[in-house]
């Protein structure tokens, strides 16, 4: 197989009420090449799209109905899914939030790497904290040094910088670019945000809602040294358009973010 | 609960006058009376507390009861932290009965096991058990997992198996849950054990009231009580102490 990930005519209903059976997802179609280097792909879609149940299935804790789900030889058993809600035990230190998981599933990892993924994620000297009282920011690197433990291929972030300031946001991308390349990473993103997903991702999908289903594919070959000097670039002017009309063409849809 | 400082003055000025009342009725206007103990032979009775009624012995009984118990009864549970059907309508209708309406079912249960096994320690121990077991059940059936299913999920995608999301996970958010629901129902365990103490009339606090009771001794029936009340109000106390020590992070 040439690619990471491929998925042909998706289909999923879930019970939003005991006797009421819906449509959630309806023929998706999603594929994310296999690439040398790290690569992030975005899945924009509108609140209760139902991106998150699209990544449940993606990372395997989920069952879907219909269609077709491959990866590459390389796929790796364990997907890590960050939730929106960055879910870090609060009773463990960072060191051992990392430490948990890989022991629960009696594996093993070197002090070196445990160090090495530690200063990736930006969390030197804070691997004897708690988590509970810093920002989400703080717990997201956990979540990502936690995922990043298991030798991943592919992480799934289900819209987890949403509650994020600025200038954290802008922290997390770095440390999100630098650990994607770093560790040839593909990164699968869903977010509401178009910024935060023209900004990082190689690759766009756009999701309508009611039922979810893939309505426009987006490669972005543009590169940019910071959100505010894309956000005045022609490019994004275009992407932008681009998305809104799609967007607008379809019935159902909820507001998408485009602020910065 | 007192948060409010003025509240807790309130409260403290009213039982100072409810005290001086009775301190100026017993000891100086009704001095004669027969019926109504006075602070002077409450202090004394005290002292037959300690020499006539083996009150330590008594006390060591229920408390170690209390707290073994639930030491007890919270690790079979863990040991066996079941998947519970909490959709049952029944349960449902269980969880809304307040712990005050308990007692009773709790007696009648107290009562059968002392008809059936009569007295002793370890049935008080037993008993204790079950009544602990029942408090954790009502919080483990309460306890909405809905709150913690993104930490399930980041699990599970980690490859991490059910046994262990329960009993390294969803356990462990449980832990203060339970912890501080056996501290609110405090006051229920120790009533319930009483009552049972009083029945099964072996050993206990419980045993020692009833004695109080059939000598017509009123002024060491309510040394108890207040003593009761001090030890109830520091094992509550203590609990919370443990409660912020362990669960710091809840």
């Amino acid at each position: 197989m040439t690619n990471l990930v491929e998925i042909n005519n998706l289909n999923k209903s879930l019970f939003l009420d005991p006797r009421v059976k819906k449509t959630v997802l309806k023929d998706i179609s999603i594929t994310i090449p296999l690439s040398e280097k790290g690569n992030i792909t975005s899945i924009i879609a509108p609140l209760g799209a139902g991106k998150t149940t699209l990544l449940k299935i993606i990372s395997g804790i989920e069952k879907y109905e219909s269609g077709t789900m491959g990866f590459s030889n390389n796929n790796p058993s364990v997907k890590p899914l960050i939730t929106e809600t960055i879910s870090v035990l609060p009773w463990l230190t960072v060191k051992k939030n990392i430490m948990f998981f890989i022991k629960s599933i009696k594996d093993k990892i070197s002090d070196e790497k445990l160090r090495n993924i530690i200063d990736d994620v930006g969390l030197t000297n804070y691997e004897d904290f708690y988590p509970q009282n810093e920002n989400t920011g703080f717990q997201f690197r956990i979540a990502l040094a936690r995922s990043l433990a298991f030798n991943p291929k592919i992480i799934l972030i289900d819209d987890s910088f949403k509650n994020l300031d600025l200038d954290t946001r802008n922290e997390i991308y770095a440390t999100l670019i630098k650990v994607v390349d770093k560790y040839c990473l593909e990164i699968i993103l869903a977010t509401t945000n178009l910024i935060e997903a023209v900004y990082l991702s190689d690759q766009i999908f756009l999701m309508s809602k009611n039922p979810a289903t893939i309505i426009f594919e987006l490669k972005n070959q543009n590169k940019y040294d910071d959100i505010q000097t894309m956000v005045n670039s022609d490019s994004f002017r275009l992407i932008s358009q681009q998305v809104q009309s799609k967007f607008q063409d379809n019935s159902g849809i909820a507001v998408i973010h485009y602020s910065v | 609960m007192l948060n409010n400082p003025n509240k807790i003055k309130t409260s403290i000025l009213v039982s100072i006058t409810l005290i001086l009342i009775w301190i100026l009725l017993t000891e100086i206007v009704f001095s004669g009376n027969q019926v109504f103990p006075s602070p002077s032979l409450i202090l004394l009775a005290y002292f037959d507390l300690f020499t006539s009624y083996n009150f330590l012995i008594h006390l060591v009984s229920s408390i170690s009861v209390i707290y073994l118990s639930f030491i007890i009864s919270f690790a079979i549970i863990r040991l066996k932290f079941p998947l519970i059907n909490s959709r049952s309508i029944f349960i449902k209708y269980l969880l809304q009965i307040p712990s005050f309406f308990l007692i009773v079912p709790g007696i009648l249960i107290g009562v059968l096991l002392i008809y059936w096994f009569g007295d002793g320690f370890l049935i008080k121990l037993i008993y204790g058990v079950f009544i602990n077991a029942v408090v954790i059940y009502q919080t483990i059936l309460k306890y909405d997992k809905s709150e913690i299913k993104n930490y399930i999920f980041s699990a599970k995608s980690l490859g991490v198996s059910d046994r262990i999301v329960r009993r390294k996970i969803i356990w462990k958010f449980l832990e203060p849950k339970i912890f501080c629901d056996i501290i609110d129902k405090h006051g229920y365990l120790w009533s319930t054990l009483i009552a049972f103490e009083f029945i099964q009339n072996s050993n206990g606090i419980g045993s020692m009231m009833r004695k109080a009771l059939e000598f017509h001794d009123l002024s060491i029936l309510i040394a108890l009580i207040i003593l009761i009340a001090l030890i109830v109000l520091c094992g509550e106390k203590l609990l919370r102490l443990i409660n912020d020590k362990y669960f710091f992070w809840n």
